[in-house]
């Protein structure tokens, strides 16, 4: 069974891909042109960075909330 | 491009006010969230914290009152200006020795003058207030009312988002052996079958939903396990295994 903080950390993780839909969309309304070349460069940086932030959480918490039990 | 910079000035200056509050005047933030109310000089259970602390050695602090049928406490400030901040229903349903291992218990973290996970505990209260913020822009945005499901989807995304942060710094700020530490010190002062009694009680009472920012300052948990975000705040072991070291010592 998957413990409950690591399903609130991968609820959280869908919610910024969710802000990263909401980027692109603003990007291809300034634009006023959908470039897929674009769009790509700008999840592939932000996917990086959300999985490096990600991997942070999951270290800390592991360490900690587990050590509190 | 302009509106951007604009928006995004006023983005690092919110923040950077936020962050200066937080640190300089963390102690009277937090006072005021739970609306304190300062014990006077002549109160019977200050007079008795005052005589307890000089007793034991620890810092006279100031004494405070927070209106809560929950029996539960947390200090904040540094030893020389520390404040203990009891809850009215600890105050009514435990009984003298009960009340002094928690306040003991209160004096000892001021003691330690930890000023971080206090200083941690305003910055996240801060995140973890949005959500709320989250719901009632929904509400007056004509999404529904707080118990429709709009208005609650709109509250669990903005959870989803700001909770990591918050918990985070909570995790980094707060030592993992603090809880102990302060147990041990009442059950030396108090005895541990005092110290026992009193965590048995909070254990036993209904949970209170406080801030989960500042789950972490309380003498116990005041979180539900139903919130999934809630079991990101988790900082101390449980009460179950505090009482069980308690018992294992024999203080």
């Amino acid at each position: 069974m998957i413990p409950k903080w690591m399903c609130a950390l991968g609820i959280s993780f869908i919610s910024y891909m969710f802000i990263l839909f909401v980027i692109i969309v603003v990007d291809t309304f300034h634009a006023r042109d959908f470039d897929f070349g674009r769009a790509i460069t700008i999840t592939a940086a932000y996917v990086a960075l959300m999985v490096v932030y990600f991997a942070a959480l999951f270290v800390v918490f592991k360490r900690k909330i587990d050590a509190s039990k | 491009m302009n509106l951007l910079l604009v928006l995004a000035s006023v983005f690092c200056a919110a923040t950077l006010s936020i962050v200066i509050i937080g640190c300089v005047l963390s102690r009277q933030v937090l006072l005021v969230w739970y609306r304190a109310r300062r014990a006077p000089s002549d109160d019977p259970l200050y007079i008795r914290m005052i005589a307890l602390a000089r007793e034991a050695g620890l810092p006279e602090t100031e004494l405070y009152f927070i209106d809560s049928p929950a029996i539960n406490s947390f200090s904040v400030g540094s030893r020389k200006n520390g404040a203990v901040v009891l809850t009215t229903g600890a105050i009514e349903r435990l009984s003298d020795d009960e009340l002094s291992s928690m306040m003991i218990h209160e004096i000892a973290h001021v003691s330690k003058g930890r000023r971080l996970p206090e200083i941690a505990t305003v910055l996240a209260g801060v995140l973890t207030t949005l959500p709320v913020a989250a719901l009632w822009g929904a509400v007056f945005t004509g999404f529904g009312q707080d118990y429709d499901p709009a208005p609650k989807l709109i509250r669990f995304f903005a959870t989803s988002i700001f909770a990591p942060p918050a918990a985070l710094l909570i995790q980094i700020a707060t030592p993992e052996s603090v809880r102990y530490e302060a147990d041990k010190y009442a059950a030396l002062f108090c005895g541990s079958d005092a110290v026992i009694r009193m965590l048995s009680q909070i254990h036993d009472q209904e949970r209170w939903d406080a801030n989960p920012s500042h789950a972490a300052l309380f003498i116990a948990d005041p979180l539900t396990e139903d919130e999934i975000y809630n079991t990101l705040f988790r900082t101390r072991p449980s009460i179950d295994d505090r009482i069980k070291r308690l018992e294992e010592a024999g203080y």
